[in-house]
């Protein structure tokens, strides 16, 4: 049962306590939208290529390889594709001061892990260490140590971008340049695929279409045995 | 190019874009959007597309469009993407509304389901504000002339979705009555690519205005500049006489010699005014925000009568709806669209949800047969608020308490309606659904609220609405303002009061009555038939 295979993610991810961080998550990076950057200071490449690494190891403990691939199996780029259209376009509305503090976030879920207990930075912890300092990040269990914000902006936002780009069959199905989109073949299963949606429609697939419904019959004006309007 | 016109209409949605092409072929018009024009100097063919428009419909999906040979800031970017404070228990807490950001504005996104206003809406406005003139019977013969512009329809069941057709077969057998959805779309191929609400058909079958009545205007000689921000209405000895907008870093100063109309939606015409100095004279200017909290219901139906899987045959379509019925035999303020389901309702909603990893890909595969109902509450019993003026709006709309409470008319609504849905979705052999009635109290409860406060204001509406009197409103029945000659507001942000449906279909009847206003009272030329719109050809 769906409610069964709830439960059984609630032991991972409590759905209230989440929510509850998406609020908070929501506050900072409005608060980021104002601020900008001196919220975290200047960024340096180095900051930004270690952000950008943070965001590829977060990805992959959100889409892992199994029978199906993951992250770690898909195209080289979709890290930057997943970080600057996902995260920088969409979470953040394309607001520059915003993507500036995300990245910064990165940065210190990197760096956050010495002084909450763990080993070594985050990108150096192992595989285990990695999802649990993840986890217990994205529902609020660092709140007590001062980091709580910070650190639910990165994992929720690592998260909820990495199973966007998941779904949108990145970059197989967008021919950008094509005047069809034509559909590339591909080796790539992604949530589409599990959940068997057939992906836009190519070329043939459109003509046969517009020869089915072109013209199909339609009824004028709209349905009046509504009492109400 | 010339710089001074008889009209001038910032922003081309709904309202505007509509107004555009009602007016162009009687005077000047300068028609500015802050988003691009995409596919603008293509042959139009609706039902047909263009490369640039399929391009833009990919692309938007992924949360931008970038046009060819793009040099200025900030271009390109669809939405406008504004903090709205929703939860006055979080008050540092921001969900982002996002508002259209292109030529055809909303209706170039979102106009799939044609719904006309409910009766009692009509009654409210004047109860709201006393304006005159916006009866029902007053703005008849306008939704018929857009009814007839923008191609609208019923699809006949048997190219319904397999969704929306077994929730009627359910609910007749319930003895709930549901009605057709119209729709305004022209040569669909049902091709399932529009499974987002945000998303444009990239075959132009949305019968919107950029695909209608924007054409009409230029072919009448209107000036379409895209990709220009207002920045002001300008405004000496309290008349209107033009507008400052930004274009490719440009600066420019346009005159309008007869009227200016904002045209920006529902919370970018207040912060035009804001920032042009109304709301110094009139305070109602950003009052009085209306708009319909929504939920997205799921439930997990094994069986697709005769196979297949729940929405991807024939696409995405909402094919019919109804209210929930309350124990007096009339309707509670909930319209519920059958045919939403998780698995269409593309990337976003299954995004959200939050679980991750190698129990979250089991979950896909083990359960895929979703189908659901999308639920929006019509009249909660408050008002929000826009405030600032256009380089950053901020919107209040508090539907939850200090304490954190839901305010009781939204939740007490959408229990009616969910628990109406949940017997409809058994009834289909539902085997779980979310949000579930059976849940204890405290948890649907908690559930509802956390679900209206992070989904942002749909449909906003009201910010600058028409009214009897500037104590209580910001324009005049003609939309026309109270307190600046020749300024004019057309779009949602006039509507007095809440409406029971989509915005759309009112706002769209707004522009067509503006349009006849504007032609016989500011350009003085003879109004046409009301009833003669030109069909989509």
């Amino acid at each position: 049962m769906l409610r069964d295979a709830l439960a059984e993610l609630d032991k991972v991810v409590s759905r209230r306590v989440f929510f509850d961080r998406i609020f908070k998550a929501g506050a900072l990076v409005a608060a980021l939208d104002v601020i900008g950057p001196e919220a975290f200071g200047a960024l340096t490449a180095a900051d930004k290529a270690t952000a950008l690494a943070v965001y590829s190891a977060c990805c992959k403990l959100v889409i892992p390889v199994d029978q199906d691939p993951g992250w770690a199996t898909f195209e080289p780029g979709i890290s930057e594709y997943g970080l600057n259209v996902f995260v920088g376009q969409v979470a953040l509305g394309g607001s520059p001061q915003a993507f500036d503090g995300f990245l910064g976030a990165l940065v210190a879920f990197n760096q956050a892990p010495r002084t909450l207990g763990y080993s070594d930075l985050f990108l150096k912890l192992g595989p285990d260490a990695q999802i649990q300092y993840f986890t217990t990040a994205l529902t609020g269990g660092f709140e007590a140590d001062g980091y709580g914000d910070v650190l639910v902006v990165a994992a929720f936002f690592c998260m909820f971008t990495a199973k966007a780009t998941f779904f949108s069959n990145y970059p197989r199905h967008l021919a950008q340049d094509s005047e069809f989109q034509v559909l590339q073949p591909s080796s790539v299963k992604t949530g589409w695929d599990i959940m068997g949606w057939k992906g836009p429609v190519g070329p043939e697939e459109e003509k046969a279409l517009r020869a089915k419904y072109y013209d199909a019959p339609v009824i004028p004006g709209i349905d009046f045995s509504n009492p109400w309007i | 190019m010339p710089d001074t016109y008889d009209v001038i209409i910032c922003g081309a949605g709904a309202g505007g874009g509509y107004l555009a092409g009602e007016i162009a072929a009687n005077g000047s018009v300068l028609l500015l959007d802050a988003g691009p024009h995409v596919g603008a100097s293509e042959a139009m063919a609706p039902g047909v597309g263009s490369p640039s428009r399929r391009k833009f419909s990919t692309q938007i999906n992924l949360g931008r469009y970038i046009p060819d040979s793009t040099t200025s800031g900030g271009r390109g970017n669809p939405f406008f993407a504004y903090p709205i404070y929703m939860d006055q228990s979080n008050p540092v807490f921001s969900a982002v509304q996002r508002e259209p950001r292109v030529v055809g504005g909303g209706t170039f996104l979102n106009v799939g389901a044609w719904v006309r206003p409910r009766t009692v809406d009509f009654e409210g406005f004047a109860q709201e504000t006393g304006v005159r003139g916006w009866s029902k019977q007053d703005f008849e013969p306008f939704f018929q002339q857009c009814e007839k512009t923008q191609f609208v329809h019923r699809t006949p069941r048997e190219n319904w979705n397999p969704g929306s057709v077994a929730y009627e077969k359910a609910a007749a057998k319930l003895g709930i009555k549901m009605y057709e959805t119209s729709t305004n779309k022209f040569h669909c191929i049902f091709c399932g690519h529009r499974l987002d609400a945000g998303m444009p058909c990239k075959y132009d079958s949305l019968m919107g205005t950029a695909q209608t009545q924007i054409p009409k205007a230029m072919a009448a000689g209107a000036t379409v500049l895209d990709n220009a921000t207002v920045l002001k209405v300008e405004i000496t000895n309290k008349k209107a006489t033009g507008v400052t907008y930004i274009r490719n870093g440009v600066t420019t100063t346009a005159t309008a010699r007869k009227l200016v109309v904002v045209a920006a939606g529902a919370i970018g015409t207040p912060a035009i005014l804001y920032s042009s100095g109304v709301w110094d004279i009139n305070k109602n200017v950003g009052q009085y925000l209306r708009a319909h909290p929504g939920i997205a219901m799921d439930a997990l139906v094994p069986e697709v009568p005769g196979g297949g899987r729940w929405n991807t045959d024939r696409g995405y379509q909402w094919n019919c709806y109804h209210y929930p019925i309350d124990e007096k035999g009339q309707p509670v303020d909930v319209i519920i669209h059958a045919s939403a389901g998780f698995p269409a309702a593309t990337p976003w909603v299954a995004a959200q949800v939050g679980f991750f990893g190698q129990a979250y890909k089991d979950l896909m595969r083990r359960y895929p047969q979703r189908v659901g109902a999308f639920h929006f509450q019509l009249k909660p019993s408050i008002y929000g608020r826009v405030m600032g003026g256009v380089e950053k709006p901020v919107i209040s709309y508090p539907v939850a308490t200090v304490d954190g409470v839901l305010e009781p008319k939204i939740l007490s609504d959408f229990t009616a309606s969910i628990r109406t849905s949940a017997k409809i979705f058994k009834e289909m052999g539902a085997i779980d659904m979310y949000p579930n009635p059976n849940l204890s109290t405290a948890l649907f409860n908690q559930t509802i609220t956390q679900l209206v406060t992070t989904a942002g204001a749909l449909h906003p509406q009201g910010t600058c609405r028409a009214g009897a009197s500037r104590t209580n409103s910001v324009v005049d029945t003609n939309c026309m303002s109270h307190d600046i000659d020749n300024l004019m507001c057309c779009d949602a942000s006039v509507i007095p009061h809440h409406i029971s449906s989509n915005p759309n279909s009112m706002i769209m009847a707004i522009g067509a009555r503006a349009g006849a206003f504007v032609r016989s009272s500011i350009l003085n030329t003879p109004s046409k038939n009301l009833s003669s719109g030109e069909a989509v050809q």
